[in-house]
């Protein structure tokens, strides 16, 4: 049953071409438009090429998702996958035809399914950036320094785990008001407030219950921790106590909670109006 | 059962069985709960007090309401899809692997419209999709509220046939609403009418209506036909009024003929689910 919703859903969103580029192709295609015209400058303006290392520009692209700015669009689709059959009043059409789990399971696979190829698109495009840099001469590429696919697993990984909470949180809300904007509002305040939180505390010394509290703090030290970079000088994520493993955890339990949240919310649901 | 939504009974206490096989109407004034009433057998909404049983088991077993297919109210689409879009995708969501999409487009008149995008269809044609959508799972039972909603004549008349052929040669039970009386009269073997939420009759509509009806007859001479009928009908003008039931009516004409009378018309009179109607609902128009 689950597959026949996620297949249905699918096919439903290959033909939004709106919600596709403005929520995963978007963010992927602004950064690369963004990096070619600053290699092109830097060859214009630059005498001697910068060098790229190959394996950290790729590890840096897929972290990109990180930024607060950048999940607007996520979070942009995600309000749009869960909040349209209310908009659109389509749920009486759809669901006497299979589980609401199976629906509302449909779309988290959907839209991290969507994730997944935004985050490879972003991997991409720093590869075609360092490439371009290397055609024009504004880079000098060089090979990668130290480990380089289990970084770029752990920050994929990570990326895609803060990528689906968010779209937990914009589903719950979604489905409690049956609105997009109301959804999407609130993933951004949320997203804001963790920001204004995160300013607040210094990564290596948060207590865990501030990982539990704040989903980007661990995403933050998850990829600190994949990527080997010091959350201070001197100071390693994940040494000694055990940040790295807590913070996967808080990350992982937010996205299954939402995600548990979000199907019981539709479950008890009563679909008199949409 | 009993459905209530906050202070409001929608429907109270309500019980009655729909046997399986033929066309069913339920009947009520705007509010009175039809639709309430289907969306409680789809289990979009839970009954508050009570239960109800379809096809033998409860609405939230997805294994009962796969083969339900339904139009609520007036259907609603993805705007980005086409017609065969919709179908491939609701069939998806059915987990039917190869749905017959032209065959259900054809059969609701929709095979010149199969590529267009749903938001530019007409009222009339997006009944039609919502009943092709409802047929898409080949469902056992057939919901529909107001399947003709929006329809031109030539549309309903489609319609009508379309639901007595799924009834009499699929086999598919359909449950069906509408404000066109005449219509339902014409489709449907047994009705039920809510007034403000509650039953107020239920049954077969020959049954409901025997004694209501009066057969208007008029033939060439009308001493030879009252004579014929042998003191049953009264004068009424030219013609001759009489009390029959519907099953009888067909014997009674050939009689007629055959003992020489010349039959000019042969109508049914006042009385009529209509008359029926108002009488049950008291005029109820907003229940």
């Amino acid at each position: 049953m689950l597959a026949d919703a996620i297949a249905a859903e699918a096919f439903r969103a290959r033909r939004s071409g709106g919600v596709l580029f403005w929520g995963f192709i978007a963010v992927p295609f602004a950064v690369l438009t963004f990096n070619l015209m600053l290699s092109s400058w830097i060859a214009l303006h630059m005498r001697m090429p910068v060098p790229l290392d190959l394996g950290r520009q790729v590890v840096g692209g897929v972290a990109l998702t990180g930024s607060a700015f950048f999940q607007v669009f996520y979070a942009a689709a995600a309000a749009t996958m869960f909040a349209a059959d209310y908009r659109w009043e389509t749920w009486r059409l759809i669901t006497p035809r299979n589980s609401r789990a199976s629906l509302i399971l449909a779309r988290f696979a959907v839209y991290g399914a969507g994730c997944a190829g935004s985050l490879v698109l972003l991997g991409l495009a720093a590869l075609v950036q360092c490439a371009y840099g290397a055609l024009i001469g504004s880079a000098a590429l060089v090979p990668p320094q130290g480990p380089f696919l289990l970084p770029l697993i752990g920050t994929f990984l990570t990326g895609w785990c803060e990528l689906m909470v968010l779209g937990g949180i914009v589903a719950v809300i979604a489905i409690a008001f049956r609105a997009a904007l109301g959804a999407l509002m609130t993933a951004m305040v949320f997203a804001v407030g963790q920001w204004v939180a995160m300013a607040m505390v210094h990564p290596w010394e948060a207590p865990f219950s501030w990982y539990a509290a704040l989903p980007r703090l661990s995403a933050y030290v998850l990829r600190a921790f994949v990527t080997g970079q010091e959350l201070a000088p001197g100071i390693a994520a994940g040494a000694g106590q055990g940040q790295a493993g807590v913070a996967a955890l808080c990350l992982v339990g937010w996205m299954l909670l939402l995600g548990g949240c979000a199907v019981g919310l539709f479950q008890a649901q009563e679909l008199a109006r949409e | 059962m009993t459905k209530r939504f906050g202070a409001v009974t929608a429907l109270d206490r309500l019980s009655f069985s729909v046997p399986e096989g033929g066309v069913y109407g339920i009947l009520g004034a705007n509010g009175a709960g039809k639709s309430t009433f289907f969306r409680l057998c789809l289990d979009l909404v839970r009954p508050s007090g009570g239960g109800l049983s379809v096809l033998g088991g409860a609405p939230g077993q997805v294994a009962v309401r796969r083969q339900i297919g339904a139009m609520i109210e007036t259907p609603r689409y993805y705007p980005t899809l086409t017609a065969a879009e919709t179908l491939m995708m609701l069939a998806r969501t059915s987990g039917v692997r190869a749905p017959e999409i032209g065959r259900w487009l054809a059969r609701v008149g929709l095979m010149d419209a199969v590529h267009r995008k749903v938001r530019h269809f007409s009222v009339g044609m997006k009944q039609r999709l919502g009943i092709a959508a409802a047929l898409i799972a080949n469902p056992r039972l057939l919901i529909l509220d107001e399947p003709t909603s929006g329809m031109d004549p030539a549309g309903i008349l489609e319609m009508r046939t379309l639901i007595r052929e799924l009834a009499a040669k699929d086999g598919v039970t359909i449950l069906l609403s509408s404000h066109l009386l005449d219509e339902v009269q014409r489709t449907c073997d047994r009705v039920a009418i809510f007034a403000r939420g509650t039953l107020v009759a239920e049954g077969r509509i020959d049954v409901l209506l025997a004694g209501q009806e009066k057969l208007r007859l008029l033939a060439t001479s009308q001493q030879a036909l009252q004579a014929a009928l042998g003191g049953r009908g009264v004068c009424d003008g030219d013609g001759v009024l009489m009390t029959v039931s519907r099953a009888e009516t067909p014997s009674l004409l050939r009689a007629l003929v055959d003992g020489g009378i010349d039959l000019i018309e042969a109508r049914w009179m006042g009385g009529g689910l209509e008359k029926f109607y108002l009488e049950q609902t008291g005029g109820d128009h907003a229940g």
